[in-house]
């Protein structure tokens, strides 16, 4: 990149200055991008001046129907009732929408009024954002609809210290699906238990290979981390002694995780358990998102799957013009020596976060209020959204198109949390790369709970959490 | 930049491009460089001074208090981690198995390309065979992605019709990492044949008509003939090859992101995952410098053979 | 078999030879060009059609692959619904822009390069150009953090510097090769009648134009087909076609339609392009090591 000379010198440079606490991050930031600014500060042309007036709200979004089209079809009844009001809708994928996020957060964010995300990042954002418990106080009835519907266990990963930094939008769980007719047909039993899931895959494939099973694998987006922290759980194991709901899968030194946990024999279970499913899983699992199984649903290829309740959009007849009656799903499923039914699965939906610097603060409460109210049900629901409120998701979840909504209100209470500390999506990286060892038959699930629980311990310790 | 005078005699005696300071205009090349050289300046050595501060510190993304100073500890829990390991053997593997068969293809290509070079339709022919290199490699990831789907999938179809076993090309840990070499051969191996061709153009056509008085096989012509004639141009080559294979990124990160399992980590993925997916910036940093030292010893060498041996069709300047 | 060669040898394990030959050819431009093909098929098919693929082994069945009702539904969707419009306009200016910026700048870099001598000229040359290949994911999280900080981020001038990190040097070393080749006598005489270095420069300007001309294209479409710099810094209101692309490869509903033809947008012009200067594409793409 550079010749060897020039190099050296700022290697020492840069490690005198690493050592100065005096000079701020920004400071040193903004020293080493003054050359740069000389250059093109002249021709920069922000965009911020447009955006950010009064009654213009704009609300950033990850795309797909549970989140964007939701969303814009919920801002377009808002924009109906309250004519005065224009609300812009920045969608964007993954990685540049937590970019966007953090970024803004790191300063103030008050170019937006409202960022659609998981609870993931309000350990780190919550002082940028708007505690909401006075908002909610205003309006006792909105307030006991919300509380009542929404079940703590899955609200209170938007809190911090028991205050409400974001209204949840949607609902998002793990759980089971299966095509009826098939399994009527054979005479296979409701997946409820793994030991089920497996005996089924195994009967499906004897009548077409690849059928019996799919989940999403490989590394993409940590699916398989996900997938395998829901079995654990399902089959009675934790990440960490202190790794509890109540939590919501926080660290901090005040707050440590004890004893690492990923080796116990329920994890061990758990992950053999995974091993076995491997062995007959369709074999595109591996490469497998939701999308591609989708596909594989759409088509007639695949019969069972885990995969998260997005998957819904099949029970649209226009998607899934073939089958889309014959999808069913329901909770996720248990195993091993677990019973308890509560505990299973894995959880996770975004939540309107307001930043503190926003110049709409009250409109924007009022529609993030709007957006969850059951008048907006239908608008919501209809562009593929999934609601986070109980009494919505079973009231809909009668419709034989919506039974996956009861799922969802089951899996919400139950599934287990992100990880929400700084070092969280690096934790299911780590999962879902020893998973991914045992599914690609590198290493023995025994050996591989571990390797795992080495690296989680590692990943702890420079965390500084088990102090 | 202080200006050298060059001896008027020695200005004489070569032709062209030769320089001569007139009067008053000591700072005209300082001035004319100024631009672009802080340009570069600012964006490749302003990151680069950035990237070793950050490679020193403990430093998420998303992190709302100060980065935390912690020496060498990146570098070290980066060196001690498997999936650097395995990262470091699968950038390798890549590399290398698609450099060679890109190699490998490219000179047969050429050969037989050039051999039938009088038959009519060749023009047409070289043209289309180098259109992959005009594809963004984002839209040539996402379209053999496309085409590998198992069930799906055209290139099973017709591997179904020859009734040959239908692998899942991105998803089986076997071949994954070939199926993505695949797609770098697609897009690459014409550029090794349009620079093998464009030798095999240069070389005198008496000397290949010598080569086949003589009997001489078209094997033996390459060895003996074309890769001595062109070794120049070959290890530069060969070289610009290395330094986009090991710095290739676009076309994993649209097939499988490193999956599955490890079967595609390499070291790009890796930093992209630590400093985009996992959000930890200090352990992307010391990757990047790793994958940073790497890279800049192929190119140093590859700016060895360049100004060793000038610019092919030109004289030594 | 018009081959000169063959006239002059006509023995058979010639023949069998060239036959050979011909048909590898013809099957490595089958897999060259197959590729494409079903992209532009795929993207004229419904979603459903573009999955119907015949039983293994029913060789009739490869007319499916070719009998379908076309719709142009897929185009609508992304000029329409997805704002693809919008996408192809900031391709079109951030590659644009860059590809003029690097070439206006790296003229005079490169004239300077070519006509003076001076101190350390070697190692500068040869530090430029290795800007070029350092590999970008490496620096992208500190090039992220600078236009952070300079609110570059989500601009086109964001994106046109950006693209400028990697067109520049590519220019200056090209555009370098082009100056060496004109004899510096032009300007000398002009000089010696009193013209300033700028307007000897202009004088010249005319005799590498045509190449200039064809780098300019290759400037385009590097920029045009980069994805890196475009998903981080061009990331939010300076989004391009191939991030726009791999956007719709969403974790819940992939388009494959609208994919392929997101594709085929992002593909046809530089396609285009790419014929308008085959000349210089291996001088181009080996950075000026090797000419035709």
């Amino acid at each position: 990149m550079t010749d060897a000379k020039f190099d050296r010198g700022t290697v020492q440079r840069a490690a005198e200055r690493g050592h100065a606490p005096s000079v701020s991050r920004r400071g040193f930031l903004k020293g080493a991008a003054a050359g740069a600014a000389i250059a093109a500060a002249s021709s920069a042309v922000t965009w911020r001046g447009a955006i950010a007036e009064s009654k213009k709200l704009v609300v950033t979004t990850m795309p797909g129907p549970r989140w964007e089209m939701a969303l814009k079809a919920s801002a377009k009844a808002y924009m109906e009732k309250n004519k005065d009001v224009s609300i812009e809708v920045l969608v964007s994928p993954y990685a540049e929408h937590y970019q966007r996020i953090g970024t803004s957060l790191i300063e103030d964010s008050s170019d937006f009024d409202a960022h659609l995300f998981d609870p993931v990042l309000i350990g780190q954002s919550y002082p940028k954002l708007l505690p909401l418990q006075e908002h909610f106080d205003k309006d006792p009835e909105w307030r006991d609809y919300y509380i009542n519907g929404v079940p703590y266990f899955y609200r209170g990963s938007w809190d911090w210290d028991g205050v409400p930094y974001s209204i949840v939008h949607d609902a998002n769980c793990m759980m089971t699906w299966w095509r009826k007719d098939v399994f009527a047909g054979a005479g296979l039993a409701e997946p409820a238990r793994f030991e089920t899931i497996l005996e089924n895959a195994k009967k499906l494939n004897e009548k077409k290979p690849g059928a019996g099973f799919m989940t999403c694998a490989a590394r993409n987006a940590w699916f398989l981390g996900m997938t395998y922290t829901g079995m654990m759980w399902g089959f009675g194991g934790k990440w960490y002694e202190n790794d509890s709901p109540e939590r919501f899968g926080r660290l901090s030194k005040d707050n440590p995780p004890g004893k690492v946990t990923l080796d116990s024999p329920e994890n061990i279970a758990a992950m053999t358990m995974l091993r076995d499913l491997s062995k007959v899983w369709n074999e595109a699992s591996l490469n497998a998102q939701e999308f591609e199984n989708a596909e594989a649903f759409k088509n007639d290829v695949s019969h069972q799957q885990i995969m998260w309740s997005g998957f819904m959009i099949l029970q649209n007849p226009k998607e899934n013009p073939n089958f889309h009656d014959k999808l069913v799903s329901r909770d996720f499923a248990l195993g091993g020596t677990n019973n308890d039914a509560s505990k299973t699965g894995m959880k996770g939906g975004f939540g309107l976060a307001i930043p503190k610097a926003s110049k709409n603060i009250d409109l924007m409460v009022d529609f993030a209020k709007f957006v969850t109210r059951p008048e907006n049900a239908e608008n919501f629901i209809l562009a593929g959204g999934q609601p986070s409120n109980t009494s919505l998701l079973n009231k809909w979840g009668e419709q034989p198109q919506y039974q996956v909504f009861k799922s969802i209100a089951q899996g919400i209470a139950n599934g287990h949390h992100l990880a929400q500390f700084a070092e969280g999506p690096e934790l299911f990286q780590l999962i879902t790369q020893h998973a991914g060892d045992v599914v690609t038959g590198k290493a023995e699930p025994e050996q591989a709970c571990v390797n795992m629980k080495k690296d989680v311990e590692v990943l702890l310790e420079r965390g500084g959490y088990n102090a | 930049m202080r200006l050298r005078r060059r001896r008027a005699t020695e200005l004489a005696a070569v032709g062209s491009g030769q320089s001569r300071v007139y009067r008053g205009e000591r700072l005209a090349p300082a001035l004319m460089l100024a631009p672009s050289v802080v340009i570069l300046l600012a964006l490749v050595i302003g990151p680069f001074v950035f990237l070793i501060d950050t490679a020193l510190h403990r430093q998420n993304l998303f992190q709302t208090t100060p980065p935390r100073y912690v020496g060498a500890d990146n570098f070290y829990y980066l060196f001690i981690s498997t999936k650097f390991q395995v990262a470091l053997v699968r950038m390798l593997v890549f590399a290398v198995t698609a450099l060679a068969a890109e190699f490998v293809l490219g000179f047969v290509l050429a050969a037989w390309v050039h051999r039938l070079r009088d038959l009519p339709g060749m023009a047409i022919v070289r043209t289309l065979l180098t259109t992959p290199i005009l594809v963004a490699p984002i839209v040539a990831a996402v379209m053999w992605r496309f085409m590998y789907q198992p069930d799906f999938g055209v290139i099973n179809y017709i591997l179904g019709l020859v009734g040959i076993p239908k692998p899942g090309w991105l998803s089986d840990p076997d071949i994954a990492l070939f199926a993505i070499i695949a797609i770098d051969v697609w897009q690459w191996t014409p550029f090794v044949f349009l620079i093998v061709l464009a030798g095999m153009y240069a070389i005198p056509r008496s000397l290949y008509e010598a080569a086949k008085l003589d009997g001489t096989s078209p094997w033996r012509q390459i060895t003996h003939l074309t890769i001595p004639w062109f070794k120049r141009v070959l290890v530069i080559v060969l070289l610009l090859r290395l330094i986009d294979l090991l710095r290739a990124f676009e076309v994993i990160v649209a097939t499988t992101q490193g999956g599955p399992g490890d079967a595609s980590y390499t070291l790009p993925v890796l930093v992209w995952e630590t400093a985009f997916v996992n959000f930890q910036m200090g352990d992307a940093a010391a990757a990047s410098l790793v994958l940073l030292v790497i890279v800049t010893i192929v190119i140093t060498l590859l700016i060895r053979a360049i100004s060793r041996q000038g610019v092919v069709g030109q004289g030594r300047r | 078999m018009a081959s000169r060669e063959i006239a002059q040898y006509p023995s058979s394990t010639r023949r069998v030879l060239s036959v050979a030959t011909i048909i590898f050819i013809a099957f490595y431009l089958l897999w060259t060009l197959l590729p494409f093909l079903i992209m532009f098929l795929s993207s004229f098919k419904d979603l459903l059609d573009a999955f119907q693929l015949p039983a293994p082994g029913d060789w009739g069945g490869v007319s499916l692959l070719f009998t379908f009702e076309p719709t142009t539904k897929h185009f609508e969707n992304l000029f329409v619904d997805l704002n693809f419009g919008t996408y192809l306009g900031n391709s079109l200016i951030a590659s644009l822009g860059s590809a003029a910026v690097s070439v206006v700048l790296g003229s005079f870099a490169a004239y300077a390069l070519s006509r003076f001598d001076f101190r350390g000229k070697n190692d500068l040359f040869f530090w430029i150009i290795s800007t070029r290949m350092a590999p970008v994911v490496a620096v992208l999280v500190p090039l992220y953090a600078i236009f952070r900080s300079l609110d570059l981020i989500g601009t086109l001038p964001g994106l046109i510097l950006a693209y400028t990190t990697f067109n520049l040097p590519f220019a200056i070393w090209i555009l370098k090769g082009f100056f060496d080749n004109v004899p510096y006598a032009v300007e000398e005489a002009a000089m010696c009648d009193g013209a300033t270095r700028l307007q000897a420069l202009r004088m010249i300007l005319p005799l590498v134009a045509p190449g200039i001309g064809a780098f300019l294209v290759l400037c385009v479409l590097f920029g045009w087909n980069d994805y890196l710099f475009a998903s981080i810094i061009g990331s939010g209101g300076a989004k391009t076609l191939p991030p726009a692309t791999i956007g719709l490869v969403q974790p819940q509903n992939i388009q494959w339609g609208s994919i392929m033809a997101a594709g085929v947008v992002t593909t046809v012009p530089m396609l285009f392009l790419g014929l308008l200067i085959r000349r210089y594409l291996v001088a181009g793409l080996t950075m000026g090591a090797v000419r035709e």
